[in-house]
């Protein structure tokens, strides 16, 4: 016992933060860890590898870009079944293969490059309105006007969804993420209000199955639909568990990131400039927000058996998080990490994950932000926003980081007239 | 007068569809979903499959969530006998005495197992599966039993037979036809079967008939009627339903093997209707009449049903369709054979992956697909719109099912010249630099892909729909792409990275001379017409 101590990572708690940072802690319920960067930078030098003693006991914290690296290549010695819960039977995150391999399947086709390409002219379309009507306000708070709305409106263009169960599905999808959280991640949640809005949502998404199944829908609700009633590869829960989870997945994380995209803007106007002048760049814009602000911050494993990773023995059944926010910004990786820089040649970013688990909606995320970035290029001379006034963080009962709001003035390039940016 | 108490006997597949396509359409109906056994409403197919699995947690998997009926306004009452339908009164008699008035009555109670008028069968350790709550016993028991008996080689003698087989018992299966699943397949399909429940250790005695069972007390032997002996820890018997049909029986409704309906689920009450395993469909073109066992049939039913209760509308008829799984190969069925079609072999049974097409009148009537689905749905969308079926092309597994009817034939026969130019044209509107590949999926099925350069494998393996999953996107840090390749050509494309080397060293699959992961394979002249096959899965 005494020996093997001896090598055991220190306590969260019991380190010498230096000021301004409280210890680290797996849930930011304080408030403290709304942009968690100068946490991790102290972590990755000073402790690459610590633990969190939680009610549930310690979570061992990997925040180094080789360690995550090689953690997250090896699903079966890191599995992502990290709690024993009987809620959640198809959320692809914390399932292992083969049933992700087989859910994943299902859907994995409307996601791919060439199937998302298919749906650029809609979504370029979608952001086009809602951002003329932000110009024409001179600004606004960009998530609720904006990027959910844009978000919001592509994820229901994938599934089918009338526009007009919008709003009811949006505030169902809000509470399933809440009751996901508590059950999956030991949030404190907010019952018994997540869980009903969970049930409904899930008797909205079988109802909905149905009918796009009787109508003969040849997209990706009526490849779900084939696959539970014709194929039965899959079980109802499971079916209308992967619509549920597609939709939260396709707007939340896309709404928080593209957000930034004003954001960094703001701060770098020659960025905004040369976005103007060479519209390609948009793409390695996009990437390296997403290597600095990708909302998700942890993927989260239980070891399936003793693991020496970091030099350290990781017991067999312990939780890991591999901070790959962390990751992303390892100075042994990149140079000036903290800076977002379009011309850096340095690859290979976890802002969307890595391996097995990597997101599956990707590319469609790509193309969204890409089209809110050239569309603040092409139309807009300034952003303007106030951090102390305009920014508020997420905090607490949640597992995405990012703006919880942002305000933004927007100043329209002379000559545009107002509120019809052209396609 | 009233018409919206809506009253349903029994909650399996059949009735609790019946009650929630009725709760759906919101028309403030009154439902009653009533229900003999205690549990929550529960699939059936599972019990003899997957719910058999030592390993499973549970026989079980319900229909629904719990909270589901009361939230749809379904008022489920378990553990709820009827005893009697008051046809005059319209109630029907619970259990408990009371009467239950309704306007719409469905019947759903399903079938019940047939047992052997054999001297003996009262003895114990002769179990049955019907219910949930045999599954649960004979899951726990198929674990403690050395020598297990299956009387019965239908779809459920032998689920059962593979899953005592799985669980490490001596299985021996009595069949009194001389051939597995007599009655719903062809002798192709039985004899592949057969052969996989051999090679599986289990025992087939066919063309045996059972005469009694002996023991003290408990089952010890099966004699049969050729004289032979089989020493039994458990019997199981498997030997085909009946319609639980003695409700409607003695409210004098016209059954005949089941209840009879019309294609509105009707019976011969008006305000009654009868669904699921149950009911027997006739027409006056088909007197005699159909019955089937099976949940396709069982929703079918409740929907038309349904749709009757709620006025009217459309029904449609469809195809019917089943399935079964045994040591891991699925056989699924579409349409309803006959021993007088013709038979079609399609694909080599060797491969464990073929169909066997069973043509009426030229055209397609039923198909049996086995180990693979590839022909399944092609199979009954043909049987649905009947076109003469071209045999030649039928047989031919390289040729898409849906492009073997007579018409494709015909334009293939008048027009080469069309064919011809139709091809130059595809070729020239195709970049030069792409190249065709052979890709052989999972199932056995080959497929024709372009392979565009700039591409990686993984990426025109995608581009084609093949089920590459490629979770990572292409960062060589996931095995999910993982392929087979010619070894010449895997030595010719040159070292494999420590990235891609690690993963595939990792994956169950992993040949050193073949594998590799696709996503790291760029285009290369020297590639085309490769030959390449997506490796399994873990």
């Amino acid at each position: 016992m005494t020996d093997s101590t001896a090598d055991l990572p220190p306590y969260s708690h019991e380190l010498d933060w230096p000021d301004g940072l409280e210890p680290y802690q797996v849930i930011n319920l304080h408030g403290t860890q709304g942009e968690p960067f100068a946490h991790y930078a102290w972590m990755r030098r000073n402790a690459p590898v610590l633990r969190c003693a939680t009610a549930d006991g310690d979570v061992w914290v990997f925040s180094r870009h080789a360690d995550v690296r090689w953690g997250l290549r090896k699903p079966k010695l890191f599995s992502s079944v990290v709690n024993q819960q009987d809620e959640f039977k198809a959320i692809l995150t914390v399932l292992d293969d083969p049933d992700h391999a087989r859910l994943r399947q299902v859907i994995a086709g409307a996601f791919t490059p060439k199937a998302v390409s298919a749906l650029e002219d809609r979504v370029r379309q979608t952001a086009s309105h809602y951002f003329s009507e932000l110009l024409a306000a001179g600004g606004g708070e960009v998530i609720e006007s904006f990027t959910k709305p844009l978000a919001w409106t592509t994820v229901c263009n994938v599934l089918d969804i009338p526009l007009d169960d919008l709003d009811r599905v949006g505030a169902l999808a809000d509470g399933m993420l809440t009751f996901f959280i508590r059950v999956s991640r030991g949030a404190p949640g907010n019952p018994p209000h997540d869980e009903e809005s969970f049930r409904e949502l899930m008797d909205y998404m079988r109802s909905h199955l149905i009918r796009l199944h009787e109508a003969g829908n040849d997209a990706l609700v009526g490849a779900v639909a084939r696959a539970w009633l014709d194929e039965r590869i899959i079980t109802e829960q499971e079916a209308s568990e992967l619509c549920c989870l597609i939709f939260q997945a396709g707007f939340e994380t896309t709404a928080r990131l593209m957000a930034e995209t004003f954001r960094y803007l703001a701060d770098d106007p020659a960025l905004l400039v040369r976005l103007r002048k060479e519209p390609e760049v948009a793409q390695r814009f996009v990437e390296e927000l997403v290597r600095l602000r990708g909302p998700l911050h942890r993927a989260f494993r239980r070891a399936t058996q003793d693991v020496e990773l970091g030099g350290v023995t990781v017991p067999k059944d312990a939780l890991v998080h591999f901070v790959i926010a962390s990751a992303s910004r390892d100075e042994l990786v990149w140079s000036d990490p903290d800076s977002l820089d379009v011309d850096r040649e340095e690859q290979g970013h976890f802002g969307f994950g890595y391996g097995v688990h990597g997101c599956l909606g990707a590319p469609l995320a790509r193309l969204e932000a890409q089209a809110a970035a050239e569309l603040i290029a092409a139309h807009v001379a300034e952003v303007r926003y106030d951090p102390d006034r305009d920014l508020a963080w997420l905090q607490g009962n949640t597992i995405s980081y990012g703006p919880d709001w942002l305000r933004v003035e927007l100043l329209p390039l002379s000559g545009e007239s107002q509120g019809s940016p052209a396609q | 007068m009233r018409d919206n108490r809506v009253v349903i006997v029994g909650a399996g597949h059949a009735g609790v569809q019946a009650a929630t396509l009725l709760a759906e359409a919101r028309r403030g109906l009154e439902i009653t979903l009533l229900e003999l056994e205690a549990s929550w409403p529960y699939e059936r197919p599972p019990l003899s499959k997957e719910g058999l699995r030592p390993d499973a947690e549970t026989a079980v998997t319900v229909l629904h969530r719990r909270g589901f009926y009361a939230d749809q306004g379904i008022n489920l009452v378990r553990g709820a006998p009827v005893t009697a339908i008051d046809r005059g009164a319209k109630k029907v008699m619970l259990g408990t005495g009371e009467p239950l008035p309704y306007d719409h009555l469905v019947l759903a109670t399903g079938s019940l197992p047939l047992s052997l008028p054999v001297p003996g069968s009262e003895l114990e350790g002769i179990a049955q599966l019907k219910t949930a709550q045999d599954a649960e016993r004979l899951r726990l028991e198929l674990g403690r039993r050395q020598r297990i008996l299956v009387v019965g080689a239908g779809y459920i003698g032998l689920e059962v037979a593979a899953a005592a087989a799985k669980a490490g018992a001596e299985v021996t299966v009595l069949e009194h036809q001389d051939r597995v699943m007599a009655r719903v397949t062809s002798a192709p399909v039985s004899r592949f079967y057969e052969d996989l429940h051999r090679a599986a250790g289990v025992h087939l005695q066919l063309g045996c008939t059972v005469q009694s069972f002996q023991g003290v007390q408990r089952v010890e032997r099966i004699l049969t009627t050729d004289g032979q002996v089989f020493e039994a820890d458990l019997v199981v018997v498997a030997v085909g339903v009946r319609p639980n049909e003695s409700l409607a029986q003695d409210a004098g409704l016209q059954c005949r093997d089941g209840v009879l309906i019309d294609e509105r689920a009707r019976t011969s009450d008006p305000a009654i209707y009868a669904i699921g395993d149950m009911s027997r469909l006739v027409s006056p073109g088909d007197p005699h009449g159909v019955r089937l066992e099976s949940v396709q049939s069982a929703t079918a039913q409740a929907k038309a049903a349904a749709s009757d209760i709620l006025g009217g509308g459309e029904i449609q008829t469809e195809v019917p369709w089943f399935w079964t799984v045994q040591h891991g190969v699925r056989l699924q069925t579409a349409g309803l054979r006959r021993d007088d079609d013709e038979l079609l072999l399609r694909g080599d049974p060797a491969t464990g992956q073929f169909s066997v097409l069973y043509l009426r009148s030229g055209r397609l009537a039923a198909i049996d697909t086995v180990g693979s689905l590839r022909d399944f749905g092609p199979g009954k969308r043909l049987i649905a719109a009947g076109p003469k079926i071209d045999r030649s092309r039928a047989v031919d597994s390289s040729i898409r099912l849906t492009e073997a009817t007579d018409g494709n034939s015909r334009e293939q026969a008048e027009g080469p010249h069309k064919t011809t130019s139709t091809a130059i044209s595809d070729v020239s509107a195709v970049p030069a630099s792409t190249s065709a590949i052979r890709v052989v999926d999972r199932m056995g099925a080959e497929h024709d892909v372009e392979w565009e350069e700039g591409q990686s494998l993984m990426e025109a393996l995608r581009d084609a729909g093949l089920p590459v999953l490629a979770s990572c996107g292409g960062t060589a840090a996931c095995a999910t792409c993982h392929v087979h390749l010619p070894p010449d050509a895997v030595e010719a494309l040159g070292a494999r990275s420590d990235d891609e080397l690690d993963l595939l060293e990792d994956a169950e699959d992993y040949d050193p001379r073949t594998s590799r992961l696709s996503c790291q394979v760029p285009c290369h002249a020297s590639l085309a017409g490769v030959a390449v096959r997506l490796a399994e899965e873990g």
